[in-house]
């Protein structure tokens, strides 16, 4: 078993046993079939490593009952709100731990495609950095092309692969391209596993690991994300486009 | 020799709670600068929003001239309120732009309602254009004002908690105003091309 899966295991027991709803990185995708989001991760890795930007797919199944909440305690249903919400202020994991902000501090050249599929709603959310190279006419264009299509024929997969590499096309090279910075993580999925009946602890069955194993990997995934660094990317104000398929 | 123990024990006591007292009001003032500083930044950026869509609308204005046959009053009326808006907005009261800005957020959403009744004029390619960019524009102006609310929120209530309120009105610091958008202007006016 390679430690990324051990980690994601152990993550996922520690969110299992801290939180409601949760997000997931794409060791646990659902929805999106995994061929496609494995190219989405490694095309926006590739983006990542030549530009410095990030861009960063989040698939919602519902903008109702996720669980995140405003600064006022209200959960955040329209969708333009969500993408600030999570462009800016939700942490997500990365490589080395969990970062707040898509995008690098300072440069804001974070790109965030997010997808409601019941309510058949996309946004694409551009950084403060990106805008002149991502206009708001553009995202809509990109959307319009590819994601709205593909989205129409249930084909999410590959809707979402074509707008992340349309957008990608729009990045700079950076004169400095630095792939010790990246972000490691480019796709989310909201966890839509049913929240299950509690069950006592000692007949809790996680992929036939026996229970020792679990606590073991779940003090890992306790002290992994806290001695991994907590940082704060990039920011965004709004721009980018919304609408329906 | 005893009274020169309890003198110096007293000295040290002093020192320490001076220093102690100095400590608290250098950070509480320096939070408060702080704060505030940040209440000005998101000003400046909510204005330079609405200054975006100030130079949007004549372009909106003009393109939708060509297609808008029976009902150009709105269009005179969107224009009316982006010259109100500037004035308000030259005067720096904040209740005045408040309004202002209200207005012309209804001014908007009735012109975008307006823009669905025309077939022609919502194929065109420039207008599909402008409204998306009026539409990335009213989601900026929210964001920006989201942020400024929030600053304002987290500096009131600094000022107000102890012991900061004890000192604020004498450092001349006082209650910003939240800018508020009217029931109903909230949201973005949807754009269905």
């Amino acid at each position: 078993m390679s430690l990324q899966s051990k980690r994601c295991i152990a993550l996922f027991f520690i969110i299992f046993l801290l939180s409601p709803t949760f997000f997931v990185s794409t060791c646990r995708a659902q929805i999106v079939e995994s061929d496609w989001v494995n190219s989405i991760e490694s095309y926006a890795y590739d983006v990542d490593a030549n530009t410095t930007a990030e861009i960063v797919v989040c698939v919602f199944q519902s903008l109702y009952g996720h669980g995140i909440k405003d600064s006022s305690g209200q959960e955040i249903n329209d969708i333009v709100k969500l993408g600030v919400y999570v462009f800016n202020d939700m942490p997500l994991d990365v490589y080395d731990g969990t970062q707040t902000g898509i995008g690098k501090s300072g440069k804001d050249n974070g790109v965030l495609v997010l997808v409601a599929l019941d309510e058949h709603q996309w946004r694409i959310e551009v950084g403060y950095g990106l805008e002149g190279d991502i206009t708001d006419i553009e995202t809509n264009l990109i959307a319009q092309q590819y994601l709205v299509p593909a989205f129409k024929q249930g084909n999410y997969g590959e809707g979402l692969y074509d707008t992340v590499v349309a957008l990608g096309e729009q990045i700079p090279i950076s004169n400095q391209p630095n792939s010790n910075s990246v972000r490691g993580y480019y796709y989310y999925e909201e966890d839509t596993q049913p929240a299950s009946t509690p069950t006592p602890f000692w007949d809790w069955n996680f992929y036939d690991m026996p229970l020792w194993l679990i606590i073991l990997l779940a003090l890992l995934g306790i002290f992994g994300p806290v001695l991994g660094v907590k940082t704060k990317g990039g920011r965004s104000g709004g721009g980018g486009s919304s609408g329906k398929w | 020799m005893k009274t020169k123990i309890i003198v110096i024990a007293v000295t040290i006591i002093a020192v320490i709670l001076i220093a102690s007292f100095a400590a608290l009001y250098f950070s509480t003032y320096n939070n408060v600068v702080g704060l505030n500083a940040s209440v000005d930044e998101k000003w400046a950026q909510v204005e330079q929003e609405l200054q975006r869509r100030y130079d949007l609308i004549p372009n909106v204005v003009s393109a939708a001239r060509s297609y808008i046959t029976y009902e150009g009053s709105i269009l005179e009326n969107i224009t009316r309120l982006r010259s109100q808006w500037m004035t308000a907005a030259q005067s720096g009261n904040l209740d005045a732009i408040n309004n202002a800005t209200s207005a012309m957020e209804s001014g908007v959403s009735s012109l975008v309602v307006t823009f669905e009744a025309y077939p022609n004029l919502k194929s065109s390619d420039v207008v599909q254009s402008l409204m998306i960019t009026l539409e990335g524009t009213e989601n900026r102006i929210s964001t920006e004002r989201m942020r400024y609310n929030e600053a304002v929120r987290d500096y009131n209530t600094a000022i107000h908690v102890f012991p900061a309120n004890l000192w604020a009105s004498g450092w001349g610091f006082t209650s910003e105003s939240y800018f508020q958008a009217q029931v109903g202007t909230t949201e973005v006016p949807p754009v269905n091309l």
